[in-house]
């Protein structure tokens, strides 16, 4: 018939034929995860059922992310409390400081094309990428599902990106979704799917399918996806994925298609205080940066780190800007050991941290000052969330990131 | 008519997000009702320790954008406030707001404009509606299945029920 992506997989794991957008439907859960600073939340809700244990341990996640190394005397409590859910509910799959959950998730093979996929966290848009329906939950709504397996979901209305020619010289997959956004704004797909087809998405990684979906939910999107293709059963067959959730869609009919040319794209910066505040990064040249951070579940990949490498190989950032690496995950950390890149970016004049989201949510390892301005591959500059109010972060490209971290000021990649 | 209650609005701008509704460094205070003293600290300072019981909060556009935070409709449960109404709502906000039984209620533009902060409206709940400026707005009523969980007192309660009636079943 002629449903999208999103409805086959909705129909599928709430045991119909077909679905619509608007409808309700009750959804069995592939994936639950969640992550260190809800898990107290969670348990404390899960407490509350009558229900004394999980539904399915097997399919259920737990990774310490954002408080790690501790940032706070409360933060061993979270890891302390995730261990004890763990030994009670015979939960097998739990990362302490291993990465980024949204790194974690499809690393180690927990997500799979066709899967339902709910996280504690808002970013979980991002599984979307290996054709899955993933989306982020509250603490009591995840309790809820740990206890049930089941979640309630409305059918969303699916918008249709479809992407045409190649990128340039200089452009990234973030400068798609940053475009994305300029076109839909930060709630222009509010309750919406977004689904990404087309004669350039052969061309796009894993990792660059992962950097758009992550940023589906700074649209207000309930889930962003692409269609799984050899790429994805490529990535889940090094991952283990259970692919047996696979559905296969037909002509689809979408609320609303947005065609887009690659080649027309260039690269473009999300300006301080508004993620939908996109303008192409010539609009901003000169402007002096004091931190540079390369890093989280939009661009903090293996894939990411070789561009960015390859732009610093061989030169000092200035003594002014604080540059910044925070690999996604141990596994990408051990490969930039391993190839030589860990050493690239010290010889630059870089930090590089533990995988963590210490930075991104404005926590610990990189937090910005009054007067700072930041350049930063993450996904999120609203006012404060990287630091003080009045900091100013713009969102970028590690590319982008990297060579204005060498210039000490904002510079495009286009002309390196 | 008997059932109205006057109550005083609290007006906000688009893209209120989860951070401003409680930021990130308020959220390891060791209870709900401390972190509720610092809501809304950056877009409205005087919302927390001057909101009352009943009184409701009126949004334009993607109300609860940002963090999956659920302290975010908890702190604003918390200081009392039980009806929000936007011009339209984040989505994992909104789907918070209903599981902790706080009631999301989309409006238009032109009703939103018709709100003014800090000044009283009548809430009539008997008949779900709100009279602002001798207009009417009628809140649309929720699915029945929301109607449910929000009856329960949230998705907590709902679950729990719906367990121990399976349970009687058995």
């Amino acid at each position: 018939m002629s449903q999208t992506l999103t409805e086959k997989i909705l129909a599928r794991a709430s045991g119909q034929k077909s679905v619509s957008p608007g409808d309700i439907v009750d959804v069995s859960v592939n994936t639950a995860f969640i992550h260190d600073v809800f898990i107290s939340g969670v348990v404390e809700e899960f407490s509350k059922l009558p229900h004394k244990k999980v539904w399915q341990p097997d399919n259920i996640v737990l990774i310490a992310d954002h408080e790690v190394p501790a940032v706070s005397e409360w933060a061993g409590e979270c890891y302390k409390t995730m261990l004890r859910f763990a030994d009670a509910q015979n939960i097998k799959q739990i990362h302490i400081a291993e990465g980024v959950c949204h790194q974690l998730i499809p690393e180690k093979g927990y997500v799979g094309p066709g899967m339902v996929l709910v996280g504690t966290d808002s970013h979980t848009t991002t599984h979307g990428a290996l054709g899955a329906f993933s989306t982020g939950i509250g603490t009591t709504e995840m309790a809820a599902v740990l206890a049930t397996g089941k979640i309630w979901l409305k059918v969303p209305e699916t918008i249709h990106f479809e992407l045409s020619g190649s990128l340039a010289k200089g452009v990234y997959a973030k400068d798609i979704v940053l475009s994305m956004l300029q076109i839909l704004g930060a709630e222009g797909a509010t309750y919406k799917a977004i689904e990404i087809t087309g004669s350039a998405v052969k061309n796009l990684t894993m990792a660059d399918r992962l950097t758009i979906c992550n940023m589906g939910v700074e649209m207000g999107a309930k889930n962003a996806l692409f269609a799984p293709d050899e790429n994805t059963m490529a990535y889940i067959k090094e991952s283990g994925a259970d692919a047996s959730c696979l559905v296969n869609v037909e002509s689809p009919i979408y609320a609303q298609t947005i065609k887009m040319n690659l080649n027309e794209i260039k690269p473009m910066l999300a300006f301080p205080k508004g993620v939908d505040d996109v303008h192409p990064v010539e609009e901003a040249i000169g402007t002096e940066i004091h931190e540079a951070f390369i890093g989280s579940c939009t661009n903090g990949r293996y894939e990411d780190f070789v561009v960015a490498a390859n732009i610093i190989r061989g030169k000092k950032v200035p003594g002014h800007v604080r540059f910044i690496i925070t690999p996604a995950s141990m596994h990408i950390y051990k490969r930039l050991i391993e190839d030589g890149l860990a050493l690239d970016f010290i010889n630059a004049g870089a930090m590089i941290t533990n995988p963590g989201c210490g930075l991104c949510y404005g926590k610990h390892g990189g937090v910005l000052s009054k007067t700072d301005v930041a350049i930063a591959s993450n996904n999120r500059n609203f006012p404060g969330r990287l630091g003080h109010k009045d900091s100013q972060v713009y969102l970028a490209s590690p590319a982008t990131v990297a060579w204005s971290a060498v210039n000490g000021k904002i510079s495009s990649p286009e002309v390196m | 008519m008997a059932d109205n209650i006057q109550t005083k609005v609290w007006k906000f701008t688009d893209d209120i997000d989860t951070d401003q509704i409680i930021a990130t460094q308020y959220l390891v205070n060791p209870d709900i009702q401390d972190m509720a003293r610092y809501a809304m600290e950056i877009p409205k300072p005087a919302f927390a320790s001057s909101v009352q019981k009943d009184d409701i909060i009126v949004a334009r556009n993607n109300f609860g954008c940002g963090s999956s935070r659920e302290q975010a409709p908890l702190v604003l449960k918390t200081l009392g406030v039980k009806i929000i109404l936007a011009v339209s709502f984040a989505r994992i906000f909104y789907r918070n707001c209903i599981n902790l039984g706080i009631r999301p209620y989309e409006i238009k533009l032109s009703q939103y404009d018709l709100f003014e902060d800090q000044t009283k409206v009548a809430f009539d709940s008997q008949n779900n509606c709100i009279e602002v400026k001798n207009e009417i707005i009628n809140l649309s009523p929720f699915p029945s299945f929301v109607e449910n969980i929000l009856a329960a007192g949230g998705l907590i309660a709902h679950v729990t029920q719906q367990y121990n009636a399976n349970q009687e079943k058995i």
